[in-house]
């Protein structure tokens, strides 16, 4: 029942505990929080994290409104030629310009990336947050419809949905949307939970705050440090997903690029142009990797815990 | 000793008693407490763990409704759904609780934690009238107005506890119900806190409702003590008489297993 | 004689903060010493570093000798062997001190086991006598339950059961009764009182709660940020005390605990 700043990770800057005066004796552990995020903003991974994603970034904002050459159906060089002045990065089986359509890709990327993480996000903390603060039997419907669509495999609803609507890019943010806002609800869920159990919560009530008032004051803000790390993680997901969507021919058809279909197009003739083979699954694993750094140095900067005693 | 017949209580249990469960298996937490808190006369609740303490906190907050009885507010029963009773009642009676770590949002800063109430009762014109009060609270509390743009993590607990109390009364409430205020603080910071209290009683003119285990601080600070024991009311009374001639030996065996000094 | 010692114990973090300030203090064999301190203070932490439990990257530097040995040259075996069998802690809050997973009587059979080489059958007869010793006398019932199955109280007496059931030289207690309603609370500072004088094991009482040291204690030790600030008896700082932050928690301590008197009529 005291308070336990006397435990071994107490600080000890305490001036007398006595002078209750206000500035003095400041909680000094939580001085160092501040100092440290200042030291924290160096954090390695979200430096690098963020370079890496927003190079992707920039790439397909740019590629929206010009690419060297139009994306089409149909090429214009030579089939499968090497790096040239007219084709940077060679040409693919159909005469394409392998750079247009990594850069056309990247735009793809972003948009699929953007989109179902905005699909999980809403969807997901909705049924998160309902099923952490109504009653009971929301919980357990939620937690049911969750586990349900965790188990469904985003491959297996991705076809389902393909086979309704035909392949396409909606169709594919939709699978991604709905598998990824099953884990931002599971997710969302628990955080939530636990911070309706704090004091403060309590004290909220007693002064009249409501149920919304509750969630957009309290809930939200202490969840959403958490939930952006995982947004970013799913980014991430959502990309490699599209990505194996398209290799087996369920997402986005020409003219829209594609990095999966890039890979598809291009296995069979990999020793004849590797570039177009190996490129585009380079650009996939630099994304991922770029988002999951980003997710990992967002989580550094913003968790106490994590930082260590300097 | 004539006001207890006569006037209306400012917030009363009468017969209340809540079970948890179902299925067979329920526990009661508390069994047919009659308690009457009237204005001026405030009441210390004390009782070890398991007396049923925190389940009784929540229904003088209106934050429960009791399996059987009524918790009443100046004289009409306490329902959940009369939005314009229950917004009345939460403007006049207000809550410290016992832990000043968890009970502040860490992710607001001073100010927006003290006008919560202010916002959620609406209170106050505008922004301007709300952040006046917000300034004049904290003052009386003995925090400066440069704490309005820090953080909770910023305090030492006792700070924290008296941004807390800030909170409370800047509804300007009548009654103030206090679940362990000071269990968790220093001994120095203890008596800081004790007294802030004792002030605001006298100068406010707020009664006090105590819940706590802490014999002591009921005794200095509650005309009246209710020593409530698994779940119902042990021992009712003035509190000088109840603490210092108890007639329960149960009382008697609490008061004996305080160490003190000598 | 000297049964613990502590010499300019200096407690550093990785960081370099300094945690523990040249602490320095002694208890006598059979003596009872009270160590005294708000959060913060150290009082935990000084313990801890005793039974060589310092929390990863943290230094000590200093003294700790028990009898005549420093505990802190020891390495992590010869550490083991004295941690219950000589220098044993009783905690503060039992239900995460004592392994949820494990029924009671294999917990306190364990160190019996561990350090005095007991068989199976010889530690759990001494378990049950343990368990009368501090007054948990439906021994059967008890040994065979698991923690959570016992209330705050009889947890405590386990804890107290399984410190003493090596007959160490020196208890070691860090608030064992904060946790406790002031009924149990009482009960178990008796009990202790009582073992104390029996066994004539020195005791070495951490509290930042004044009236329960003083009950129990008979030196005092007042620490504050680190640092020891008065080292005097129990009955000395009541009546007298050298220094102002000791006459500063007497007189907060004094005033929170004030109970009502009877009217003189």
């Amino acid at each position: 029942m005291t308070d336990q700043l006397d435990s071994p990770r107490g600080p000890l800057s305490t001036a007398a505990p006595s002078a209750d005066a206000p500035g003095s004796a400041p909680d000094a552990s939580a001085a160092a929080p501040r100092r440290a995020t200042a030291r924290r903003l160096r954090s390695p991974s979200f430096v690098v994290g963020a370079s890496m994603v927003a190079v992707v970034v920039l790439v397909g904002l740019v590629a929206f409104f010009w690419t060297p050459y139009t994306i089409g159906t149909r090429g214009t060089g030579e089939r499968l030629g090497g790096p040239s002045a007219d084709f940077w990065l060679g040409t693919d089986k159909l005469g394409r310009d392998v750079l247009s359509q990594l850069m056309a890709g990247a735009t793809n990327a972003v948009v699929v990336a953007v989109c179902s993480v905005a699909i999980a996000a809403v969807l997901g903390i909705t049924l998160g947050v309902l099923a952490a603060s109504t009653t009971r039997w929301v919980d357990v419907a939620v937690l049911n419809v969750v586990d349900l669509m965790i188990a469904f495999p985003t491959l297996l609803l991705a076809m389902l949905i393909v086979t309704v609507r035909g392949a396409s890019l909606s169709s594919v943010i939709a699978a991604i949307g709905i598998s990824g806002a099953a884990v931002i609800a599971r997710i969302t869920r628990i955080n939530a939970s636990r911070v309706l159990r704090e004091d403060y919560v309590v004290a909220a009530a007693a002064s009249g705050t409501g149920w919304w008032g509750t969630v957009r004051r309290h809930v939200l803000p202490n969840v959403a440090p958490t939930l952006l790390v995982q947004l970013m993680l799913l980014a991430g997901a959502a990309i490699l997903a599209e990505a194996s969507l398209s290799y087996l021919g369920l997402g986005p058809r020409p003219p829209y690029a594609s990095w999966g279909r890039m890979l598809n197009e291009a296995q069979a003739t990999i020793s004849a142009a590797p570039l177009a083979a190996i490129l585009p699954g380079l650009l996939i694993a630099w994304t991922v990797l770029g988002l999951n750094l980003l997710g990992d140095g967002i989580r550094e900067r913003s968790d106490p815990s994590l930082r260590g005693d300097r | 000793m004539t006001d207890e017949t006569t006037s209306v209580p400012l917030l009363a249990l009468h017969g209340v008693s809540r079970e948890f469960g179902g299925r067979g298996r329920t526990t009661t937490a508390l069994d047919g407490v009659d308690i009457a808190v009237h204005e001026g006369r405030s009441v210390g609740i004390v009782g070890e763990s398991g007396a049923g303490k925190s389940t009784l906190l929540r229904l003088l907050l209106g934050l429960d409704t009791p399996t059987s009885g009524q918790v009443s507010y100046r004289g009409q029963t306490l329902d959940r759904r009369d939005r314009a009773l229950l917004k009345r009642f939460r403007r006049e009676v207000q809550v410290v609780l016992q832990d000043p770590r968890s009970s502040l949002d860490p992710r607001m800063t001073v100010a927006q934690i003290v006008a919560e109430p202010l916002q959620s009762l609406r209170i106050g014109a505008d922004q301007r009238e709300r952040s006046a009060r917000v300034d004049e609270v904290l003052g009386w509390v003995g925090l400066d107005a440069d704490a309005r743009r820090k953080y909770p993590a910023q305090f030492s607990g006792g700070q924290r506890q008296r941004i807390a109390i800030a909170r409370a009364l800047a509804p300007s409430p009548k009654v103030l119900v206090g679940d362990e205020p000071v269990s968790a603080l220093d001994v120095s910071v203890r008596q800081q806190i004790m007294e802030l209290l004792a002030r605001l009683r006298t100068e406010l003119g707020l009664t006090l409702v105590l819940v706590s285990h802490d014999v002591a601080i009921v005794g200095q600070l509650c005309e009246e003590t209710v020593v409530l024991r698994g779940g119902r009311v042990e021992e009712a009374g003035e509190t000088r008489q109840v603490l210092t001639r108890p007639t329960s030996p149960y009382t008697r065996a609490l008061l004996d297993a305080v160490p003190t000094l000598a | 004689m000297t049964a613990l010692e502590v010499r300019d114990l200096t407690v550093r973090t990785s960081g370099g903060r300094t945690l523990l300030d040249a602490v320095s203090w002694e208890v006598p064999f059979g003596g009872r010493l009270g160590i005294i301190g708000e959060s913060g203070s150290g009082k935990s932490l000084t313990a801890a570093a005793i039974l060589g439990l310092l929390p990863e990257g943290m230094t000590a530097t200093g003294q700790v000798l028990l009898d005549g040995r420093d505990l802190l040259t020891l390495g992590e075996r010869a550490l083991r062997a004295v941690r219950g069998a000589q220098v044993a802690m009783v905690f503060q809050e039992p239900l995460t001190a004592l392994d949820p997973l494990m029924t009671v009587g294999r917990q306190i059979a364990g160190p019996l086991r561990l350090h005095r080489g007991a068989s199976r059958t010889k530690a759990r007869e001494l378990a049950a006598d343990l368990c009368r010793l501090v007054r948990l006398d439906d021994t059967e019932r008890i040994l065979g339950s698991y923690p959570w199955q016992l209330s705050g109280g009889q947890r405590q007496r386990v804890s107290i059961a399984m410190a003493l059931a090596c007959e160490p030289r020196v208890l070691l207690a860090d608030e064992p009764t904060t946790a406790l309603d002031v009924t149990v609370q009482a009960e178990i500072l008796d009990l202790l009182d009582e073992l104390i004088e029996r066994t004539g094991t020195t005791l070495v009482f951490v509290s930042h709660d004044l009236p329960v040291v003083a009950r129990v204690a008979r030196d005092l030790v007042v620490m504050r940020s680190g640092q020891v600030v008065e080292a005097t008896t129990v009955a000395q700082a009541l009546e007298a005390p050298a220094h102002p932050y000791t006459r500063q928690l007497l007189a907060a301590a004094r005033a929170v605990s004030r109970l009502p008197q009877e009217d003189p009529r």
